[in-house]
């Protein structure tokens, strides 16, 4: 009886094979490393072929680790929001282009000048902005017209992957929701939107649930990858998607925190999230029929490792320990000192690419340690903004916690004072979107029952109380921390012009 | 010109520095003693005016040692200025004397603000009403201390208390009257109105003399105690800010000086008051009955620059001792590595509150402009270029009055060429340094010293014996730059200040008005 599930994690910097058997342990890994292209300024760009290469690689050398033959199911978790362009037998017209791609700038506020920002919003979930596909599939229309005739289908990563294998052009739910198409309320494809840009609805794949098997591996892709011809292809889902999955947050209403170099706040909900201030965005959820509410800041770990090398002045192992320790000698409140972390400008709750970071309320008692607090508070606080929209909903008393930041105590701790709610610490904290992966391709093989495989591949290990009296103080700390926002954004907008 | 000494002595928020000079200016000898200053909440700071004698007598025997003391002819003052020094009939303090750093009487300040009209405020004292003055601590003391006020016959200013301990006499000088918020500063008197809005008697205000007064003479009680020969002439000195314009060279409008140590001021002498439209700036009166000193101080400037060293250049300090140098070095060594305009980083250098150009107590210090790359080298110079920015908006206030083309700088922070460059761009002007950079204080007390005796016939004794040593011409092209980021400078300080206030609220700490 086969009882692995190989999930693979396509990032932007690699990929990462990794077998789970069927009690969802994880049983072994591999990671291809392969490199992203920036040029122009703001342009990003990777060969497919690159990431199939990868994909061959880590599963020949995951796979050594098992018979093969007890294989039951691949799936992808992948990165989002991209554009690879094929022709009509799949082959890649251009290099794909990656969600960080901003080249399209001109495209999105033309179409958004013919929709409305407000309706697109409304209809596809998300914010529109050259981040998403189909501002990229628009940039290649108007600038490489000879691309763009031949263009038969815009893929995500995964689904090109999943095309590899199996021979089938399908997306799921989940990214497809990344695409800025993608009618969220009737989970097709907006005809709305794709009309008013202009194109043909021919050029979307269909989109079907991220569990839905979609095929077979073929003898050609068994041959490359070292799958045996045959394995049981599912969909899978975006990373953002997988990550949800692997967190746990699988049922109605219950959120979680990512909380890595950027940091977003999720929840899984059956409405889309009523933001009328438009803080947050919403994908479809890879557990069928619910929505991922989420809301995404810049610089989270990537503020504290600034801080590090700015301020202490010292990249050691122990550097963050030290930040850490010294945080841990400044009261709650940091004694007025407030960080505002958007040194790469900010996304939720802003969405203000003028945005820059700012330590304020320094005064000669200040020292070095209230910095190293107002750092953590800054980054618990902006989280805490992209939250409370979402607060209302959350069912569950605790809050979910992954990625690598979970391993700072006080900054743990103090996000926990700051949401005022217990935290949930699981076993593994970097591996979420490769058990989101597996979980939808073990439950789309049926190797696992249902999503509850999560909670055994993934337990929770550790539960961080608030402290209520912090809680309280931080509570109105919040306020001056968004007007300190508020009566700098117009410095932000102004003030670069010198 | 016949060989003299002279003996001047600093009396600073820190310590008492001792020099003595010879008629040239030249430095014979000088010592230092601190002592220490007492900050409690509540904006309450005091220093024990036996402590500032005790620190006299120590610094006046070391600096007298293997000299003939004979040879000495006078004996001079500077000193902190706009304190609160209570004596009673017998001349004795009441109590630890408030000194200008104290900020508790904000709700004496603000009673005055509504008794009397700012403008005629500013108008009839050259200074706006604030509870950094000795009207406001004094009716503090009234209002909260009575048997205290009651007990005092006399208020003094810290060089009218040493100079009361070696002669007997109780007198101030033009210049530290005129910080006092209580004297109007044209007719040289104690303003009537303002005293009688406070219920003060002028009887407890002392007698006011030209800086250069010869009041006596050191008694055999203070001879006894300092090592100074009885009988040697004791000259009344002015307010460290006076001494500090006289050392800056300044003798008209047309000669402007920075004086940046601590804190950082610009200040000219000038035959006319300059009362400026916003109030950012405010009036001495100088050594005599005729001139004055238009003026603009900024409260942390030095201040600002050694927190950063303390709190944030950790690194530094370390790598300083393996290099065998000071930390500034090294900092300044990064700061200098950094382009103009620190890479988009602004500094807001308010850490206690700031004085001109804003008067806001709840201003606080500010990074803004932080970036994923912005570098450690960013933020120091940033806190080089905060402060001179600070000084830009002082300097345009003052402009209005002083057709200065370059600016002297002393003080202690005169004297690193990264800083003077600095300055010379922020400011867009030629910037010069002299002999006496980091003694500016004793110097000018020593001036009045020797003008008091008449060593010297005129205060422009200074034109000689001030000798330019550096020139620092502003780079066109930066100061270009500082023009346009001035605005943007300004802009900072006013997004920042609500929320700054709101942050003082927040702690509930009580916050004070400068």
């Amino acid at each position: 009886m086969a009882k692995y599930v190989l999930a693979h994690d396509l990032g932007t910097s690699g990929n990462k094979a990794t077998l789970f058997d069927e009690n969802g342990r994880l049983v072994a890994s591999a990671v291809s490393s392969y490199a992203m292209e920036v040029f122009n300024g703001n342009w990003a760009e990777q060969d497919p072929a690159v990431w199939w290469n990868a994909v061959c690689e880590s599963s020949r050398s995951v796979l050594e680790k098992i018979d093969r033959k007890e294989l039951a199911a691949v799936a992808f978790s992948a990165q989002m929001m991209g554009c690879l362009v094929v022709d009509r037998n799949g082959r890649p017209l251009h290099k794909a282009l990656l969600y960080c791609d901003q080249r399209s700038e001109k495209q999105i506020a033309r179409l958004v000048a013919r929709t409305g920002f407000e309706t697109m919003y409304r209809i596809t979930g998300h914010r529109p902005s050259a981040s998403y596909s189909l501002s990229k599939l628009l940039w290649i229309r108007d600038n490489l017209p000879d691309v763009f005739e031949k263009t038969a289908k815009m893929l995500q990563a995964k689904d090109y992957m999943n095309f590899l294998l199996t021979g089938t052009m399908v997306t799921d739910y989940n990214d497809a929701s990344g695409t800025n198409a993608f009618d969220l309320h009737t989970f097709t494809w907006s005809d709305e939107i794709i009309g008013k840009a202009g194109i043909s609805r021919s050029l979307f794949p269909d989109a079907v649930p991220s569990s839905r098997v979609i095929g077979t591996v073929t003898p050609w892709a068994g041959a490359q990858t070292g799958i045996p011809a045959g394995v049981t292809v599912v969909a899978g889902s975006g990373d953002g998607g997988c990550a949800s999955v692997g967190a746990g947050s699988v049922a109605e209403y219950r959120p979680y925190c990512y909380l890595g170099s950027s940091s977003w706040v999720s929840i899984a909900s059956k409405t889309i999230l009523d933001d009328p201030d438009m803080i947050g965005f919403t994908w479809a959820h890879p557990v069928n029929g619910l929505y991922q509410p989420c809301a995404t800041m810049q610089t989270a770990g990537s503020s504290i490792s600034w801080f590090a090398e700015t301020f202490l002045g010292r990249s050691d192992g122990k550097t963050l320990d030290t930040v850490n320790h010294m945080a841990a000698q400044s009261p709650a409140g940091a004694n007025g000192v407030t960080f505002l972390p958007y040194l790469l400008g900010e996304r939720s709750p802003w969405w203000d690419t003028n945005a820059r970071g700012v330590f304020l309320g320094m005064s000669l008692n200040t020292g070095f340690n209230d910095f190293c607090r107002a750092l953590f508070e800054g980054i618990a606080m902006n989280l805490y903004l992209n939250f409370r929209p979402m607060q209302k909903l959350a069912t569950e008393k605790y809050l979910r916690l992954i990625g690598g930041g979970a391993l700072n105590t006080l900054l743990v701790q103090t996000i926990a004072d700051v949401f005022g709610c217990e935290l949930l610490i699981p076993e593994f904290l970097t591996e979420a979107t490769s058990m989101g992966a597996a979980a939808l391709a073990g439950i789309g093989a049926g190797v696992y029952g249902g999503f509850d495989i999560v909670e055994s591949m993934n337990p929770g290990s550790r539960k961080i109380s608030p402290d209520m009296k912090n809680h309280e103080l931080y509570c109105k700390k919040i306020e001056s921390f968004k007007k300190a926002y508020t009566d700098l954004k117009g410095w932000f907008s102004s003030g670069k012009e010198y | 010109m016949h060989d003299h000494l002279i003996l001047s002595h600093n009396l600073g928020t820190n310590g008492n520095n001792a020099v003595i000079y010879r008629t040239d200016g030249t430095i014979i000898s000088s010592w230092f003693t601190p002592y220490a200053a007492s900050y409690r909440s509540g904006g309450r700071v005091e220093q024990n005016p036996n402590d500032w004698w005790d620190a006299v007598c120590v610094s006046t025997k070391k600096v007298l040692r293997g000299l003939n003391v004979k040879e000495l002819s006078v004996v001079s003052f500077s000193g902190q200025m706009m304190g609160v020094t209570c004596l009673d009939k017998a001349g004795d303090p009441v109590r630890s004397s408030l000194i200008w750093a104290d900020i508790r009487a904000t709700k004496e300040a603000a009673y005055l603000r509504e008794q009397i009209d700012e403008n005629l405020f500013y108008n009839i004292t050259g200074h706006r009403i604030s509870s950094a003055y000795p009207a406001s601590k004094l009716f503090w003391l009234k209002n909260h201390e009575r048997d205290a006020y009651n007990k005092t016959a006399k208020i003094l200013q810290a060089k009218d208390y040493i100079v009361y301990k070696l002669t007997g006499e109780i007198v101030s000088d033009y210049s530290d009257a005129s910080g006092s918020n209580l004297f109007n500063i044209r007719k040289r008197k104690w303003s009537r109105t303002i005293l009688s809005i406070l219920g003060i008697s002028e009887d407890i205000l002392p007698e006011i003399v030209p800086s250069t007064t010869v009041v006596g003479t050191v008694t055999f009680d203070a001879a006894a105690a300092t090592g100074l020969l009885p009988g040697t002439p004791v000259v009344i000195g002015a307010g460290d800010g006076i001494a500090a314009t006289i050392a800056g060279g300044s003798t008209t409008e047309k000669e402007a000086y920075l004086y940046y140590g601590s804190s950082a001021w610009i200040g000219f002498v000038s035959s006319r008051v300059f009362l400026d439209k916003e109030k950012r700036t405010f009036n001495w009166n100088y050594i005599d009955d005729r001139l004055f000193v238009p003026c603009g101080t900024m409260q942390t400037a030095g201040i600002a620059l050694d927190w950063i060293r303390d709190k944030i250049a950790l690194e530094e300090s370390s790598q300083a001792k393996n290099l065998n140098c000071i930390p500034q070095d090294v900092i300044i060594q990064k700061a200098a590595s950094s382009p103009v305009g620190s890479n988009g980083v602004i500094f807001l250098p308010h850490f206690e509150g700031e004085r001109s150009p804003y008067w806001d107590p709840y201003a606080k210090g500010v990074f803004i402009g932080l970036t994923a790359d912005v570098s450690r080298n960013d933020l120091f110079r940033a806190c080089y270029e905060g402060v001179a920015l600070n000084l830009r908006l002082i300097w345009d206030a003052l402009r209005a009055s002083t057709p200065a083309e370059q600016l002297t700088m002393i003080g202690g922070q005169a004297c690193s060429q990264f800083n003077r460059q600095i300055i010379a761009d922020a400011l867009n002007i030629k910037v010069v340094t002299n002999n006496h950079t980091k003694d500016s204080k004793n110097f000018g007390a020593a001036i009045l010293g020797g003008l008091g005796i008449g060593i010297y016939d005129s205060v422009n004794v200074t034109g000689k014996l001030l000798r330019q040593e550096t020139e620092t011409l502003p780079e066109p092209a930066h100061a270009g730059f500082y023009n346009r980021l001035l605005p943007v400078f300004d802009e900072a300080y006013r997004s920042n200040a609500p929320v700054c206030r709101k942050l003082s609220e927040l702690r509930a700490v009580e916050v004070q008005d400068v």
